[in-house]
C-alpha cells in the first residue's frame, strides 16, 4: 500500500560509511608509504604526484597516515560501543524487568555518569589508568552505557506489560529466558539505531581527547593526534589541519545519517499511524 | 411521478442572500500521496439567521471537510474544485488569506469536539478569550477587553467569572471549558457559528445544559449555527433543518421533523434504526453493516453508499444517483424516486 | 511541592554517588600512588612528604571523609604541580570558563529560535530542506576543528580577531567579547544544531494540536498563531535540553580552550591529566560534576514553577 518513501539519510549514510570501509579494507593490501616513515627532506609538502595528500612536519605521506587511522576510528568505535552496549543493556535490563530498588541504583548511577559533563570521564580514567588503546575504548566504552541503559530500560518496562509476557511468566518460564528471547527481540531494533549512532559519537570523544594530547600517543595515526600536531603549522601548512577534521567529521556524519536512515527505516516497517483526514 | 417537483432555485426559495449562509456545489478533492482523491460533491444548502441546521454522518463522510471549508481553515492538502461558499453574499472561498482572517472569529466562528486539546494549556483562560476579541477590536482598552471578557464568561453560564479569568483550562471541569470554548466563539457576536460535534467529548448530563445553551444563545441573537453532530437525538432536539452526509454527498436534507420522522434514504433509515429502542428491548438492534470505505478504496462510479446498502439495485453500481426532491425533502438514490446522473 | 522535594532528593543521592566516584576512582590505582604522579625516580624525601600529605597511612573511609568535608568548605586539596590550593587555581581560570559558557550558550539561543522557526516555516521548500540538511552536519562537526578552521579563516587569513589571549572583562569588555567570540562559534555551532533539531520537531508536533486550529478559527494567521501559542508550548519541554545545553557547552570547553589558548578550567583540567596531578583533577572533576548536578536541579524546579499544569498539581498536594 505505502509506497517506499526516499531515505536520504539512509543513502547517503551508507556512501560516506561504505566509503570509510572501503579506505579500510584497501589499507589492510596497499599503503603507498609506511605510515610512520620519516624524510627530513621532504617535510610539509603541499600535495603532489607522489604524495597525494602532500606530507605532515616529519616528512610522512598524510594520505598513508589518513588510511591507517582509519584502523583505530573503525576499532575504537566499533570496541568501545560493543563494550558500553554490552554493560548497558544487562543493566538496563535489570532495571527495567525487576524495577524496584534495583532500578533505582541503576538510574542513579546512571544520573551520577551524566553529571560529568563530555569527554571528562574518559579524561580521569586516563589520568588513573594511562592512555593505552585499550584503556581509551574501555572509557569511550563506559561513557557510551547510559544510553543503552536507557534505552533497554524502558524497553523492558513497556514489554513486561504486555499480556504475552505475563502468559510466559504464569508457565514458570524463567526470567532469564524471558529476558533473552522473548523482550530482547522487541528491542533489537532501537539498540541497532543507538549502536551506530554511540559510534559516531564514540569517535568524536576519541579524536577530542588525542586532540587534546591525552588519548592515542604516537606514532599512532589517530586522527586526532594529527590534527593536534597540525595544529602547530596553522600558517605555513594550513592542509595539514584540514584533511583530518574532513574525515572526522565524514565518519561522524556517515554514522549519524546511518543511524537516523535507520531509525526512520525501522519505523516505517512498523504499522502506520492512522491519519486523520 | 406526480410527486416529483422541481428542484427550487436561490430566488424562488427566498433566501436573503445578503444576510445567510449559502453553500452552492461545493466540491472539493484531498491530495494524498500524489493523487487527488474527491471528497466532497456538489453539496448545496443555506442556512438563514436564527436557523440551526445539522449535519450528520459517520467519520469520514465530510462533515468536518464541510464546515473547515466554510470557516476556510482547510488543510493544505485539500482543494475546492468548484462552488462557493457565500456568507452574507461574499464568497469565502475567492477571498484572500488576510480577508479571510478578518472574518475568522468575528463572522464565523467555531467550536471544536474536543474542549480539552482545544485549548491552549500555556495560556489562562481570560486571555484566550479574550485574545479573540482583541484581535477584531484593534483599539480595545484593556479595561474594556476585561469587562467584555467577563460578561461574556457570565453570559454562557459560567460560575465566578473574575477568578476564573486568571485561571488555566486544565483547572476547569470539561463543560466548563466547553463553555469557554462558546463564550470565546461567541464574543464577536458572528453571524456563523460551527459547532464541530460540540457536546461528544463530555458527559451526557454535561451534554445537554451545552446543548440548550447553544439554542438559547442562538435565539437571543438570531443568529446561524451549523451543527455537526454523529448523534441524531442532538440533532433532533436542537435543529430545525438536517442533512445527512455519505461518502462526501449529501444523501439527504430537509426538515429535521420530516426527515428524521419518515427517513427516505437507506443510508438515514439505517442509522436511525441503529439507535437502540428501550421500548424494543428483545429485537435485535439493526445496524448499518460494513464501514466507511478509507479514501483511497473508494469507487470513483456508482453510488457511493451502493457497497453498503440493503435496497440496493444493479443500476446504484453503475451510476450516481442526483440529489432530488422526494416529498418535502431532497434525497439522492435511485431506489426512492431519484434519477440517476448520465455518463457517471 | 512533593515534585520539588522529590528531585532535591534524588539529586543528594546522585550528588553522594558523583562524590564517591571522583573519590574512588583515584584509590583503585595500580601501584603507589605518589611514585606515579612523581615518577619512579623521585626524591625519597619528596616521596615521603607527599605520602605525608595525602595521608596515605589512613584507611579509605577516613580519607573520603576529610575530602568531602575538606570539599564541602570549599577545600579541594593541594596541586601537586602548581603547589597551590586547587580552590585558589579555580578561582583564577573560572571567569574565562564562566565567559566561554556564557558566550556559548547565549549565542546558541540567539541563533536556534529563528532558525527552528524558519525550517518549520520553510519545511518544503527547497532553503528549508537544505537547511535542516545543514543542522546534521552541524552535529557532526566536532569542535576543535570548527575552532582550526575559524582561527585559519578569521585570524591566519583576514587576520580580523585574535586566535586566543583571554581578556578579563573588567580590563576591556570589547577585548574580551573579541578574544571569546571565535571560541565560542566553535562550540555553539555543535550545541545549536542540536537544539534546532529538537526544536523544529516539537514545534512541528505542537502545531497538528487542536489549540492551533482553535487559534487560526479566532482568525489569528498562522504567523500569529506560531508566535503567540505555539512558540511557548515548544519552548516549555526545550527547558529541559538547557541542562544538556549546559553540559554540551562545559565538555566542548575543555577541548576548545586548548585551542584557542585559554587559561580557564579546561586547560587546567588538561594539563592535570598530562601531569598526572591527581588531586587537581579530582577536585576539577568533582567541582563541574556538582555544576552540572545543581543546574539540571534548577532546571527542574524551574521547570515545575513555570508549567501551569506542574505547578498547580503541587499547589493543590500541599
Amino acid at each position: 500500500m505505502r509506497k517506499k518513501q526516499k531515505n536520504k539519510n539512509l543513502v547517503i549514510g551508507i556512501v560516506l560509511v561504505s566509503f570509510l570501509l572501503l579506505l579500510l579494507i584497501v589499507s589492510f593490501f596497499y599503503l603507498p608509504y609506511p605510515p610512520n616513515k620519516m624524510d627530513s627532506a621532504n617535510t610539509l609538502a603541499m600535495p603532489s604526484r607522489e604524495h597525494l595528500l602532500g606530507t605532515d612536519n616529519f616528512g610522512r605521506d598524510i594520505l598513508s597516515r589518513i588510511m591507517k587511522g582509519s584502523w583505530l576510528a573503525f576499532g575504537i568505535g566499533f570496541g568501545a560501543v560493543t563494550i558500553g552496549m554490552v554493560i548497558g543493556v544487562v543493566l538496563g535490563a535489570i532495571a527495567g524487568y525487576f524495577g524496584g530498588w534495583m532500578d533505582e541504583i541503576v538510574m542513579r548511577l546512571m544520573d551520577a555518569k551524566m553529571a560529568f559533563p563530555g569527554v571528562i570521564l574518559a579524561l580521569v580514567m586516563i589520568t588513573v589508568f594511562g592512555n593505552g588503546i585499550g584503556n581509551m575504548i574501555l572509557a569511550l566504552g563506559i561513557m557510551a552505557i547510559p544510553r543503552f541503559c536507557r534505552i533497554t530500560r524502558t524497553g523492558f518496562m513497556q514489554v513486561k506489560e504486555m499480556e504475552y509476557i505475563k502468559a510466559a511468566k504464569s508457565r514458570g518460564i524463567s526470567d532469564f529466558r524471558i529476558m533473552v528471547f522473548h523482550i530482547m527481540p522487541n528491542i533489537s531494533s532501537s539498540l541497532l539505531v543507538t549502536f551506530t549512532l554511540g559510534i559516531s559519537s564514540a569517535i568524536l570523544s576519541e579524536a577530542g581527547l588525542s586532540f587534546l594530547g591525552l588519548g592515542i600517543q604516537p606514532p599512532h595515526p589517530s586522527w586526532g593526534r594529527m590534527l593536534f600536531e597540525a595544529q602547530s603549522y596553522l600558517l605555513t601548512d594550513p592542509l595539514y589541519a584540514v584533511i583530518p577534521g574532513i574525515m572526522i567529521t565524514i565518519l561522524v556524519l556517515g554514522f549519524n545519517l546511518l543511524g537516523d536512515g535507520l531509525r526512520d527505516y525501522l519505523d516505517h516497517r512498523m504499522p502506520q499511524r492512522e491519519e486523520k483526514a | 411521478m406526480f410527486w416529483k417537483k422541481k428542484k427550487p432555485t436561490l430566488e424562488e426559495t427566498k433566501i436573503d442572500k445578503e444576510k445567510s449562509l449559502v453553500v452552492e456545489n461545493l466540491t472539493m478533492t484531498i491530495r494524498s500521496q500524489g493523487k487527488d482523491y474527491p471528497v466532497l460533491c456538489d453539496v448545496n444548502f443555506q442556512i438563514s439567521p436564527g436557523q440551526i441546521v445539522g449535519l450528520v454522518g459517520e467519520s469520514g463522510c465530510g462533515k468536518s471537510l464541510t464546515s473547515l471549508a466554510v470557516i476556510g481553515l482547510l488543510p493544505p492538502t485539500a482543494k475546492v474544485e468548484t462552488g462557493k461558499v457565500l456568507l452574507n453574499g461574499l464568497d469565502l472561498c475567492s477571498i484572500s488569506e488576510k480577508e479571510r482572517s478578518t472574518l475568522q472569529g468575528a463572522k464565523v466562528s467555531m467550536i471544536f469536539q474536543d474542549p480539552m486539546s482545544a485549548l491552549n494549556p500555556l495560556m489562562t483562560v481570560g486571555k484566550q478569550i479574550a485574545e479573540s476579541y482583541r484581535i477584531h477590536h484593534k483599539g480595545a482598552s484593556k479595561k474594556e477587553t476585561k469587562d467584555q471578557v467577563l460578561a461574556m464568561m457570565e453570559k454562557v453560564g459560567l460560575p465566578r467569572v473574575s477568578e476564573l479569568y486568571r485561571e488555566y483550562p486544565h483547572q476547569l471541569s470539561g463543560g466548563m471549558k466547553q463553555r469557554v470554548m462558546i463564550a470565546m466563539a461567541l464574543i464577536n457576536e458572528p453571524d456563523l457559528i460551527i459547532a464541530d460535534e460540540p457536546t461528544t467529548a463530555l458527559d451526557v448530563t454535561i451534554q445537554a445544559q451545552i446543548l440548550d445553551l447553544l439554542k438559547k444563545l442562538n435565539e437571543e441573537s438570531n443568529s446561524m449555527i451549523l451543527l455537526i453532530s454523529h448523534d441524531l437525538g442532538v440533532i433532533r432536539s436542537v435543529c430545525n433543518q438536517v442533512m445527512v452526509m455519505y461518502g462526501g454527498m449529501v444523501v439527504e436534507q430537509g426538515e429535521v421533523q420530516q426527515v428524521l420522522q419518515h427517513p427516505v434514504h437507506p443510508y438515514t433509515k439505517g442509522l436511525l434504526s441503529s439507535i437502540p429502542d428501550p421500548d424494543k428491548k428483545d429485537q435485535e438492534i439493526a445496524c448499518v453493516p460494513g464501514s466507511v470505505e478509507a479514501l483511497e478504496q473508494r469507487k470513483q462510479k456508482g453510488c457511493p453508499f451502493a457497497g453498503r446498502c440493503q435496497e440496493v439495485v444493479k443500476e446504484c453500481k453503475e451510476h450516481c444517483p442526483k440529489l432530488q426532491y422526494v416529498f418535502d425533502r431532497q434525497v439522492r438514490c435511485g431506489v426512492y424516486g431519484g434519477s440517476f446522473d448520465e455518463g457517471k | 511541592m512533593r515534585y520539588a522535594l522529590r528531585k532535591i532528593a534524588t539529586a543528594a543521592v546522585t550528588l553522594l554517588l558523583v562524590s564517591l566516584l571522583t573519590f574512588g576512582v583515584f584509590q583503585i590505582l595500580p601501584g603507589n600512588p605518589v611514585e606515579i604522579m612523581l615518577g619512579v625516580d623521585a626524591d625519597p624525601l619528596q616521596v615521603e612528604a607527599l605520602e605525608q600529605k595525602l595521608q596515605l597511612d589512613r584507611p579509605i573511609a577516613q580519607r573520603y571523609v576529610s575530602w568531602i568535608s575538606g570539599a564541602v568548605k570549599g577545600d579541594l586539596g593541594d596541586s601537586i604541580r602548581y603547589q597551590m590550593p586547587v580552590g585558589d587555581l579555580l578561582k583564577t581560570s573560572l571567569p574565562v570558563t564562566i565567559s566561554l559558557a556564557l558566550l556559548s550558550i547565549a549565542l546558541t539561543i540567539v541563533v536556534v529560535i529563528p532558525i527552528s522557526i524558519y525550517l518549520v516555516k520553510n519545511r518544503n521548500k527547497k532553503s528549508g530542506i537544505f537547511l535542516s540538511s545543514l543542522t546534521q552536519l552541524g552535529v557532526s562537526l566536532p569542535s576543535f576543528w570548527v575552532g582550526i578552521l575559524l582561527i585559519l579563516l578569521f585570524s591566519v587569513t583576514w587576520n580580523l580577531l585574535p586566535s586566543g589571549d583571554y581578556v578579563p572583562f573588567q580590563e576591556d569588555p570589547m577585548a574580551w567579547f573579541m578574544s571569546l567570540i571565535l571560541p565560542s562559534c566553535a562550540i555553539a555551532v555543535g550545541t545549536s544544531a542540536t537544539v534546532i533539531r529538537y526544536l523544529k520537531n516539537t514545534l512541528l508536533d505542537e502545531m497538528t494540536q487542536d489549540y492551533v486550529r482553535t487559534a487560526r478559527s479566532k482568525g489569528l494567521t498562522m504567523n500569529q498563531t506560531l508566535y503567540r501559542h505555539v512558540l511557548k508550548n515548544a519552548l516549555l519541554p526545550s527547558l529541559t535540553i538547557l541542562g544538556m545545553i549546559v553540559v554540551d557547552v562545559l565538555g566542548g570547553s575543555v577541548i576548545v580552550e586548548n585551542v584557542f589558548n585559554l587559561p580557564g578550567v579546561g586547560r587546567l583540567l588538561t594539563s592535570g591529566v598530562g601531569n598526572r596531578d591527581f588531586p587537581l583533577v579530582q577536585g576539577i572533576v568533582f567541582y563541574l560534576a556538582v555544576t552540572v548536578l545543581i543546574m539540571n536541579l534548577i532546571i527542574d524546579i524551574l521547570y515545575t514553577l513555570i508549567d501551569p499544569r506542574i505547578r498547580l498539581e503541587g499547589g493543590q498536594n500541599k
